[in-house]
């Protein structure tokens, strides 16, 4: 993963703060943009998959809390972190319920900044993963030939070699060499893995992005 | 001849009317709740009745004394002590005018204690004499209620202030926390990069030091807010040192600059106590203040404070005591300290030690108080270990 196109947003309606935010990531070689509103930040259309935002809660016009829910509508996968200038534990208790990584109250200390920032990035860095992998399954199984979709079903479902063989009236030997070749294709270890995969077929369970997805053999690691 | 019988037989009966009604007429002089009296042109009180007698000290055999000779001093609100030879009521006399409800306070010579008088003084003419009389009515009740009515009044003027104070504060430390975050990032980036150069190493320390004393002013600043902001008291399980030392570092300039020797005594045996950490703080907070208050006149040497809590015997509750080696209570203070608006501090608002004690009874504990051999005093107070709800 190329250390530069990590990228950190910084949303402040107060500039001390962004500035100096944005000169503390700088020093840890973060690449950081500011924005001083919510829409600002909105209407620069994000589409970076690798990164994190990190939001003041009381902004003029749009709070911290109602950019993180029109964020969670539009799909929006980095991860958030939140500042306060204002000890409200109800808001900070809302926020993380919504999935942000932490709430800081200011005057914070640097340190807790600092490792809230490299929390996210790893959830983003995470996240990304998946969503490669989950696009890399996704391909795979749009790409195979009919047969191979009908023996890809039958293992998912459970079915032994020989039975499938017995179904589609060919040798369990075929059936055998394109489940191996399914599975190295893949860069899955096993058929429960594949069963796992499997779930990709369903159309919800392409765009919910709960589903955990099998990790990749080390040697077969994502290249983008 | 039968005339005169009649007319003589007339004459006693009106003498006899006329003898009743002195009597009944000198009772009712004598019996009513306000003193008169009635002054010649000498200053002399040809006549006064039982209650003037005892609102100016007077002697009752002494029938004729001078205004100069009471045994009382008159004295404006100010309080300034009138001259015997300038008292208004008597003035009027050379004036033909009357006088309506003039307040005024006396004060026996031997005695400390002012009674408050309404005066209020017309001429009359006794036996073609002209002379003063002079009615007073004791309103030392109603004044000490309206005094009472005037503290409370700025009490809550004063709680009003405190209030908006709160507010302010809160705002205060809102507007602080964003220039201290941003010099702390820019001041954490310096040291950041520097760390990447070599032979920077001094200017990295005090980037650290720095940074560390900001931090401390950052602790400070959300200290005053929770301290101030309003909360909801919530009952949560505490670590009891961790309290007391947070609410000493509070104090910590105060201490330093009263010279005051601080300790903290702890045991192992007690640790925690649901409570709500705020309000139980304010009670610590307020029971030190007293104390470092205490020992303002106490020699610099014998300033000691100690603050500390151990198992309080033979309940399920810890005692936080704090004992000071100051001035002590006097006694007929002491059954006080906890009454509303009393005070024993010059400008103190005697709401300290109430609201205390109202917090510790909220949290179903004790706060009582004691003193110590000769001097200081010893506020204690419990908090039960475990919250009312788990003991049923």
């Amino acid at each position: 993963m190329n250390k530069q196109t990590v990228t950190v947003y910084v949303v402040d309606d107060e500039e001390s703060v962004r500035l100096s935010i944005k000169w503390l990531l700088n020093s840890i070689s973060l690449n950081v943009e500011t924005f001083d509103s919510a829409q600002a930040f909105l209407e620069s259309n994000i589409t970076c998959p690798n990164g994190c935002v990190i939001l003041d809660v009381r902004m003029q016009n749009m709070s911290g809390l109602q950019l993180q829910s029109e964020l969670i509508t539009r799909g929006f996968n980095l991860p958030v972190i939140f500042l306060s200038a204002y000890g409200d534990a109800q808001i900070g208790a809302q926020t993380i319920r919504n999935g942000a990584v932490d709430f800081l109250q200011k005057p914070y200390r640097n340190q807790n900044l600092l490792d809230a920032v490299s929390e996210a990035l790893k959830i983003s860095e995470e996240r990304q993963k998946q969503q490669l992998r989950r696009k890399k399954y996704i391909d795979y199984i749009d790409s195979l030939s009919p047969r191979e979709r009908e023996i890809f079903d039958f293992v998912a479902m459970g079915k032994s070699s020989k039975v499938i063989a017995r179904i589609l009236e060919i040798s369990p030997k075929t059936v055998e060499a394109h489940r191996g070749r399914m599975i190295k294709k893949l860069g899955i270890k096993s058929t429960t893995d594949l069963v796992q995969i499997a779930l990709l077929t369903k159309e919800h369970c392409r765009t919910c992005k709960w589903l955990e997805l099998p990790e990749l053999e080390p040697s077969d690691e994502l290249q983008e | 001849m039968v005339a005169l019988r009649h007319e003589n037989k007339i004459r006693r009966e009106a003498e006899m009317i006329a003898h009743e009604n002195k009597k009944n007429y000198h009772n009712l002089f004598n019996m009513v709740p306000i003193g008169i009296s009635v002054t010649d042109r000498n200053g002399t009180i040809c006549e006064h009745n039982r209650e003037f007698g005892r609102l100016t000290h007077l002697d009752p055999n002494n029938t004729a004394i001078n205004w100069n000779d009471l045994p009382v001093e008159f004295i404006f609100n100010d309080p300034e002590v009138i001259a015997n030879k300038n008292i208004p009521w008597y003035l009027i006399f050379f004036k033909n005018k009357s006088i309506h409800n003039l307040e005024v306070g006396v004060k026996g010579v031997n005695d400390d204690k002012t009674k408050w008088l309404s005066i209020s003084s017309s001429t009359i003419y006794i036996k073609q004499r002209k002379m003063v009389m002079i009615a007073f009515a004791d309103i030392t009740y109603r004044k000490q209620i309206e005094k009472l009515e005037r503290l409370r009044q700025a009490e809550l003027n004063r709680l009003g202030r405190i209030n908006s104070m709160a507010q302010m504060s809160a705002a205060l430390a809102h507007q602080m926390g964003q220039p201290l975050v941003s010099s702390l990032n820019y001041l954490h980036g310096c040291k950041l990069r520097l760390s990447k150069i070599d032979g920077t190493n001094d200017i990295q320390d005090s980037i650290v030091m720095a940074i560390k004393y900001l931090e401390k002013a950052g602790e400070i600043l959300r200290h005053v807010r929770e301290f101030v902001c309003k909360h909801e008291p919530k009952k949560e399980m505490a670590n009891i040192e961790d309290v007391i030392r947070d609410t000493v570092s509070f104090l910590n300039f105060e201490i330093q600059q009263n010279q005051v020797r601080l300790s903290i005594e702890t045991s192992d045996s007690v640790q925690q106590a649901p409570m709500c950490r705020i309000e139980i703080q304010q009670v610590i907070f307020n029971l030190i203040k007293n104390g470092i208050d205490a020992m303002k006149n106490t020699s610099q040497e014998d300033r000691f404070l100690i603050i500390g809590a151990k198992p309080a015997e033979g309940k399920h509750a810890v005692q936080i005591y704090v004992k000071d080696h100051g001035e002590g209570i006097e006694s007929e203070s002491a059954s006080r300290v906890f009454e509303p608006y009393f005070s024993t501090k010059n400008g103190g608002m005697g709401i300290g030690l109430t609201i205390c004690q109202s917090i510790i009874k909220s949290h179903g504990g004790e706060l009582s108080f004691s003193k110590v051999g000769k001097q200081g005093s010893l506020f204690k107070f419990t908090l039960p270990i475990k919250a009312p709800e788990d003991l049923t």
